[in-house]
């Protein structure tokens, strides 16, 4: 992992940032490649469940920022806000493709770790959790993983979605309601005993 | 068993949310990193030439020159001062009778006096 030090560019905002890099500031292209990078592939990772795609989704959605930073007009739109929409509708068309090849190219959650008894249960709910996250139907995964995954809050989803905060509420508990359900079958099996 | 009974509480749920949120399987690799990185820079525009060249010093008499439309005019100038000149000295018979010496020489006080009448104690003086 690339660490940064916590200096005072850290305080910097991404739109100051993002005018930097357009200017040709060589460290504002490092500081927001380490800044928005992680957050963008985790949302494509969580709503494709798959790290090849998530790369392909989370580079070609920075490429777009790059291209369009010489027009970014400051104050009018949060960069992640933004980027967190280009992502989301970049995700959609990939999971609109793989309806139309067909339900078996979906990528199982991978499963190539190994360590002690603890952290393959750890590993084995984490692995569930994507599996039942998989089976959401888009909209309510897509809320789901920004405002629990993300950590966002429900305006900003709105934003990001293009909706209603009320239908980002519906959104989140239907999703919820339905992952608690999806899960259900392998409580035991995931050491939730209790409940 | 109720439905309720059979899916997971909803503190589990947040827990394994929370847990997933923190999961590195979903931070990206090096690589990956590099590979943004490289897009970033290779897209980035290029620096504009952030320090402009620096103008050159003037001093006073090239600022004077410049207000006046540069030297080509100051040569239009020069060349009008000259003429005013000679016309000066060779229109002298016609707007003063006696020419230049005439104003130099005798009279001298007929001509203060005539200026101002306050200068008629000098007239006084010289008799």
């Amino acid at each position: 992992m690339m660490t940064m030090p916590l200096d005072a560019e850290t305080e910097v905002g991404d739109d100051a940032l993002l005018v930097l890099y357009a200017n040709g500031d060589a460290r504002a292209a490092r500081l927001l490649t380490l800044r928005l990078t992680p957050r963008v592939f985790a949302q494509a990772f969580r709503m494709l469940g798959d790290r090849a795609e998530a790369e392909d989704v989370a580079q070609e959605a920075l490429m777009r920022l790059w291209k369009i930073a010489p027009e970014w007009r400051q104050g009018e739109a949060k960069v992640t806000t933004w980027l967190y929409r280009v992502t989301a509708n970049l995700c959609t068309d990939r999971l609109r493709k793989r309806r139309s090849v067909g339900i078996d190219e979906i990528p199982e959650p991978e499963d190539d770790a190994v360590g002690p008894a603890e952290a393959l249960q750890d590993k084995a709910r984490l692995d569930a959790l994507q599996a039942a996250l998989n089976d959401l139907p888009e909209r309510q995964r897509q809320a789901v993983i920004l405002r629990h995954i993300e950590g966002l809050g429900n305006p900003e989803i709105a934003e990001i979605m293009e909706i209603t905060v009320e239908a980002v509420e519906s959104l989140t508990a239907r999703g919820k309601r339905a992952l608690a359900a999806g899960l259900a079958g392998r409580k035991e099996e995931l050491g939730y005993e209790h409940g | 068993m109720n439905m309720a009974d059979k899916s997971m509480t909803e503190r589990d749920l947040d827990a394994l949310l929370a847990a997933a949120a923190q999961d590195t399987a979903q931070a990206p690799s090096a690589d990956f990193m590099a590979r943004v990185l490289a897009d970033a820079e290779a897209m980035q525009p290029q620096p504009a030439a952030i320090v402009a060249e620096p103008a050159p010093r003037r001093g006073m008499l090239a600022g004077i020159v410049a207000a006046l439309g540069g030297w080509p005019s100051i040569g239009g100038l020069a060349t009008a001062t000259v003429a005013g000149l000679w016309i000066g000295f060779s229109a002298t018979p016609t707007v003063l009778p006696n020419g230049l010496a005439g104003l130099v020489s005798g009279g001298n006080t007929d001509y203060l006096a005539y200026l101002d009448t306050s200068y008629a104690f000098l007239e006084e003086d010289a008799q």
